[in-house]
């Protein structure tokens, strides 16, 4: 009796030994890595840029969220794989941390199908799906635990913030009744900018990560007279130093914006 | 008669031995070893979760039982956590004082003063960037172990408080029945700072503060409140925005972060008189950063700022109205207002509006 129970457990261990494995699509993981320059210098906090117009502008924050943001299939149909359904990405460090701004924020995705792609989707700013939620919502490490503005009923999809030479005196003053600080923060609905960058991407078994480089000299840009008081294509930030009423100056919020996908270089 | 002698002999041993023994726990400080026995099994602590205050994380080697809730308010406000018995947490974390005490810089034992001024603990148990002005430690657990052995707060030594509490039969009682301990060598200083961690989170603000029931569509401001409530937030384009919601978010009202909000002039990074979070990153770029504190019951949690520098909310407005004082890494929403003398009485109202009622 015992041998008969053995001879049926190795039967049984045999027969499932012979049956077919279910095809595995391989598979490979990615990397993507954010940075951030000043016309093509590595960004840094606290650190004396020239802006548009000659004038010496300094930041101490810079971060967004970003949405959805997914490979297009090479092939007719253009299928979308997501890749990640929304991240933050605080690229603020200052000299102390300059080879953290030079290595960047990487995220790695997993298990992603091999193939060609002809390009990456990505959405700046939290969709619209999310973007009812509130940071009470999630847990301890979520990207949206975070920069929600209640007034907007909406997070603030990007932040920059710093100061500059508002009065050309070769000085900047932060803090007090002549400081020439700026902020500009764009959030709700209306803002949310989805881009879509051609780039052939071959997935094969090993991948180098794909660079993801924001200039941010080229979030200013602004062709809208009524911001662009110099007429130099760049907003005038003496004048209009913040973003931060929801309605007053959504224009400029809008822009910055739609000027993340023109900052956006892949390599 | 040999044998007679072996047990004389050994007799004698076990008696020196024993002596040794004796003469060793009494020169170690340590209590004799006594059996406890639990009581009753510790009942899972229901946390009041007021409307969009989200879920407090409670970490997994501490969960929230009455027994140890009940057993941490104890302790809060025993003496006994102090080096000459005069004072405890709750001596300078007054309940009907928004949990501060209402002093610029807080005094330890013999009147001896603090560097900064008692933070709120309401709602504590949501602070998850780091505890203290600077954020120094992350947990209330560790947070709890720091103040008993400040020379300059309850300048007690720990060894001497574990002592004192193995010796009291009550406490002995409610920490095995809280924590399940059987014998008065594992009633620890670990387990003192997680009972006292389990008391500071049950301080969950009642959610019957006039925003709150504004907030749940049970009661409307007044047209001050409303327009103060518009400022803070930049509600409406009709109304200035006073930036204030940026770092004082809904609605624990603190986005829990670290800043510069210009209370400290300062040249260059090293010129801060208070270094705050900086001492704790060693970055010279968080130089003069302190935690945004809540503003909920901020009425009654005066005076203000790390340093108690501002005595009345008052003089808080005006400091933010003019834009701060100049320092190179201030936060950049802290800049001139042009708030006029009746929109920072609406605003003021609206702080009020933050009272818990009960």
């Amino acid at each position: 009796m015992k041998y008969l129970t053995l001879l049926l457990l190795a039967s049984v261990l045999f027969i499932m030994g012979c049956e077919d494995k279910p095809d595995e699509q391989p598979v490979t993981s990615l990397d993507l890595t954010w940075t951030a320059n000043y016309d093509g210098e590595t960004f840094l906090t606290f650190k004396d840029y020239t802006y548009a117009d000659g004038r010496k502008i300094q930041f101490n924050n810079l971060n967004f969220f970003v949405s959805d943001i997914a490979l297009i299939s090479a092939d007719a149909n253009n299928a979308q794989t997501e890749l990640v359904e929304i991240d933050y990405v605080d690229l603020s460090f200052d000299e102390t941390r300059t080879s953290e701004a030079e290595q960047g924020k990487t995220v790695s995705i997993q298990d992603l199908p091999l193939g060609e792609y002809s390009g990456i989707k990505i959405g700046f700013g939290v969709q619209a799906d999310l973007n009812r939620s509130k940071p009470t919502d999630y847990g301890n490490g979520h990207p949206l635990t975070r920069n929600f503005w209640d007034g907007w009923s909406s997070y603030i999809f990007s932040m920059i913030e710093g100061a500059a030479d508002m009065d050309n005196d070769g000085n900047i003053v932060t803090g007090g009744a002549d400081t020439e600080s700026f902020t500009y923060h764009s959030g709700t609905d209306e803002v949310y900018n989805e881009v879509t960058v051609s780039k052939a991407i071959n997935l094969v078994d090993t991948n180098a990560p794909l660079q993801l480089k924001i200039n941010v000299a080229e979030l200013f840009r602004n062709s809208n007279i009524e911001f662009d008081t110099n007429g130099d294509g760049y907003l005038d930030i003496e004048n209009f130093p913040g973003t931060h009423s929801a309605s007053g100056e959504m224009t400029i919020a809008k822009t910055i914006m739609e000027n993340f996908g023109r900052a956006l270089t892949i390599e | 008669m040999k044998i007679f002698s072996r047990i004389n002999a050994l007799f004698i041993g076990f008696l020196i031995l024993g002596t040794g023994w004796i003469w060793c726990i009494s020169c170690s400080g340590d209590t004799p070893y006594l059996v406890l026995s639990p009581s009753l099994s510790p009942t899972p602590y229901t946390l009041p979760q007021p409307w969009g205050f989200g879920t407090m994380e409670i970490p997994s080697d501490n969960p929230m039982t009455v027994q140890g809730v009940e057993l941490g308010q104890q302790l809060f406000f025993d003496p006994i956590l102090s080096a000459d018995s005069t004072m405890s947490c709750g001596s300078c974390h007054f309940p009907k004082r928004g949990f501060t005490d209402n002093l610029p810089v807080s005094r330890g034992i013999h009147g001896k003063p603090g560097v900064r001024s008692s933070m709120s603990l309401m709602n504590v148990g949501y602070m998850n960037t780091g505890l203290f002005w600077d954020g120094r430690v992350m947990g209330l657990e560790d947070q709890a172990l720091l103040p008993v052995a400040d020379s300059s707060e309850l300048a007690h030594q720990w060894s001497h408080v574990e002592w004192n509490l193995r010796k009291h039969p009550e406490y002995r009682q409610a920490f095995s029945d809280a924590f399940g301990i059987r014998d008065t060598l594992s009633l620890t200083r670990d387990l003192v700072v997680k009972a006292l961690a389990q008391y500071e989170r049950s301080l969950v603000s009642s959610g019957t503060s006039r925003y709150d029931r504004f907030r749940a569509g049970t009661l409307e401001l007044t047209p001050d409140e409303q327009i103060g409530y518009d400022l803070f937030f930049d509600i409406s384009p009709e109304v200035k925005d006073a930036e204030c919601g940026n770092c004082h978010n809904a609605h624990l009202f603190t986005t829990n972060e670290f800043v510069n909000n210009g209370v400290q002039a300062a040249k260059t990074l090293a010129d801060f008189k208070d270094t705050g979070r900086g001492a704790i990153t060693g970055n010279r770029y968080d130089n003069g950063k302190f935690r945004i504190p809540t503003l909920r019951n901020i009425t009654l949690t005066a005076p203000y700022m790390h340093d108690g520098r501002f005595a009345t909310l008052e003089e808080v407005i005006d400091h933010y109205n003019e834009g701060g004082q100049i320092s190179p890494n201030i936060h950049s929403l802290v800049r001139p207002l042009g708030l006029t003398e009746k929109e920072k009485g609406q605003l003021l109202a609206f702080l009020h509006t933050l009272t818990d009622e009960e």
